[in-house]
């Protein structure tokens, strides 16, 4: 299979300068003016074939976006390669770029005054897109996207969602072979997320369309992606299917603690919470009054279970969904 | 990219100016018309207070042309729209957003300019047409006219190399406080270059903003063979200068850029 983008070795520092107290400080730094280094990605390595959808994930910080930019040419390696379609994406080359598309959910290339459709129309000159693909490719997308009615809005005059969906347009006007999403549905409603995300499924289908997508809503990754790297203070701590990542999540059950009677709530509450801390490896996910919710390693359930006062509280074990295991992963690498 | 995309930016940038209605007026006719009639005011003091009605250089009916042809000049040659562009996109990340269309970012900002300058031109060809009708000369018109075209691409070099500073500075302010008073004393808004002390004369002469300012006034008001040539040595070697400051200050900048957050 064809290697879509290939990271090899890739560090990125940024340089900071250094904060300053008092005068003397001030001036020290603006005639000498000395940094910190704050390293963002430490030694990334993958490779992503054609075709693929890949969720990238992370914490705020981890990352992400720092890749991202490296990865569509905006910014360049402090060390490492980089392909991505074949080319050097820090090189910014037209031909590369006419091949990818690059949303950033909060950031706008829209003319904020001027009507959307200037925009897409003038983005579809600098494309170079034939005027017929670029009518049926508009007709398909407002239709998809439902938003043949803000076309003639002006940019800021748009709700985030239309938005978004605008910036999304925009960006598959010219066919793009790779997209990169970065955190596309953010403050969106359900209903502008589930258009994109079914109009991504049906570009891929149609079109083979390749997806790089970060999102903190992992429902959008869960929609979209086959493949799913994590990402933790700038190194990779996952990559692999999302079946593989499922299968690592098996392993953990959520439990949920509930207490029956709201008089002695806490009393009893309290009690199998200091129970239940003789084991290691059960994390607490939601802490309230009169419902506890663990993370709880499979094979610890028998022996909570003998804990279990019947009558005093109801006990309640399903399978921990995928947000909640993301979490955990996080919890358990911050602890390290 | 093709003729389309370049035209489609002039379009849009066109149609930005249009959009904005009210600093549209507000430009011509009150930012224009305002700094005329107290120009005029003054002159007319000036003038009258004169023993031969003319000062050494100009008669009263040439400085207020004089006055006429520069504040029209330095409304079509103003950068600011240019320089606050290039400030939102580097501070609030926007640029990110350009750096990935197969567009330099150059080209970009030029035709969007040009764009934004089409409705500024007009007065400079109302100012032509009085002048041909008032029976100067009309060489004086005609270079005027191609000299105030010619000079919007080094008014935007100049714009795009100031505008550049904003990869450093925190806020655009100072740059724009400097290119309005720049443009408006050095460029000869002011006043006339014949008018400032001798040994101040050489800066006044040479400076870039005397080119894309009093350069095209001076003309259409006295045309010779020497200031034409004065003007496009000028042009040349300015343009020269200019072109390689903001391709490297343009590789610096978008080197250390390192994006508006995550």
């Amino acid at each position: 299979m064809d290697s879509l983008i290939s990271v090899t070795s890739v560090n990125k520092n940024y340089f900071l300068a250094k904060e300053t107290v008092g005068v003397a400080g001030w001036c020290r730094q603006l005639i000498k003016p000395e940094y910190d280094t704050f390293q963002a990605l430490n030694s990334i390595e993958f490779t992503v074939q054609k075709g693929a959808a890949v969720g990238f994930i992370g914490p705020n910080g981890a990352g992400k976006s720092s890749l991202i930019k490296i990865l569509c040419g905006i910014q360049k390696t402090s060390s490492g390669s980089v392909r991505v379609l074949g080319y050097d994406p820090s090189l910014r080359e037209k031909e590369f770029l006419n091949q990818i598309g690059v949303v950033f959910g909060h950031k706008t290339s829209l003319w904020w005054d001027l009507p959307v459709i200037t925009s897409f129309d003038t983005y579809s000159k600098i494309y170079n897109v034939k005027d017929s693909d670029y009518r049926e490719r508009l007709a398909e997308l407002t239709d998809a996207l439902n938003l043949s009615k803000v076309l003639n809005k002006p940019a800021r005059n748009l709700s985030l969602g239309e938005r978004v969906k605008c910036e999304l347009t925009l960006n598959l006007l010219h066919s793009p072979k790779l997209i990169f999403l970065d955190e596309p549905t953010v403050g969106l409603d359900v209903t502008s997320k589930y258009e994109i995300r079914k109009y991504l499924n049906y570009k891929r289908k149609v079109d083979d369309l390749s997806v790089f997508l970060t999102s903190h809503d992992l429902g959008d990754i869960e929609s979209c992606c086959d493949d799913a790297i994590i990402i933790d203070k700038g190194k990779i701590r996952f990559d692999g299917s999302m079946n593989e990542l499922s299968v690592n999540f098996k392993a953990n059950a959520k439990l949920t603690v509930s207490t029956q009677d709201a008089t002695q709530s806490e009393a009893c509450l309290l009690v199998f919470k200091k129970a239940i801390k003789k084991f290691q490896n059960i994390s607490i996910l939601n802490d309230g009054s009169n419902q506890t919710t663990y993370l709880i390693p499979k094979e610890y359930l028998g022996s909570v279970f003998d804990m279990f006062q019947g009558g005093v509280y109801d006990l309640e074990v399903s399978p921990l969904d995928f947000e909640s295991n993301v979490v955990n992963l996080f919890k358990t690498w911050s602890g390290e | 990219m093709n003729s389309a995309a370049y035209f489609k930016l002039v379009q849009t940038g066109l149609l930005s100016v249009y959009r904005d209605r009210s600093m549209l007026i507000t430009d011509l006719i009150i930012a224009t018309g305002v700094p005329f009639f107290i120009q005029f005011a003054i002159w007319r003091f000036v003038y009258e207070g004169a023993s031969a009605d003319t000062l050494p250089q100009y008669s009263l009916e040439e400085t207020y042309l004089y006055y006429v042809a520069v504040l029209a000049l330095n409304r079509l040659n103003n950068t600011y729209d240019l320089i606050l562009r290039v400030s939102t996109h580097v501070h609030e990340g926007q640029l990110e957003g350009i750096f990935i269309k197969p567009i330099s970012y150059f080209k970009y900002n030029f035709f969007v300019f040009l764009g934004e300058s089409i409705l500024y031109y007009v007065p400079i060809l109302i100012i032509a047409m009085f002048v041909i009708f008032s029976g100067l000369a009309w060489s004086g018109v005609l270079g005027f006219i191609i000299l105030s075209l010619v000079n919007l691409f080094f008014c935007f070099l100049l714009g795009f190399l100031m505008s550049l500073s904003t990869f450093w500075l925190t806020r655009p302010d100072m740059t724009l406080s400097f290119q309005v008073i720049l443009a408006s004393v050095i460029g000869g808004t002011l006043l006339p270059i014949a008018y400032w002390p001798a040994y101040l004369q050489p800066l006044m002469q040479y400076n870039p903003f005397r080119l894309i300012i009093s350069g095209p006034a001076e003309f259409l008001l006295r045309p010779s063979s020497e200031l034409l040539m004065e003007l496009l040595c000028l042009y040349v070697v300015w343009f020269l200068i200019m072109l390689v400051a903001c391709k490297i200050t343009f590789k610096f900048a978008s080197n250390r850029y390192s994006g508006a957050g995550g």
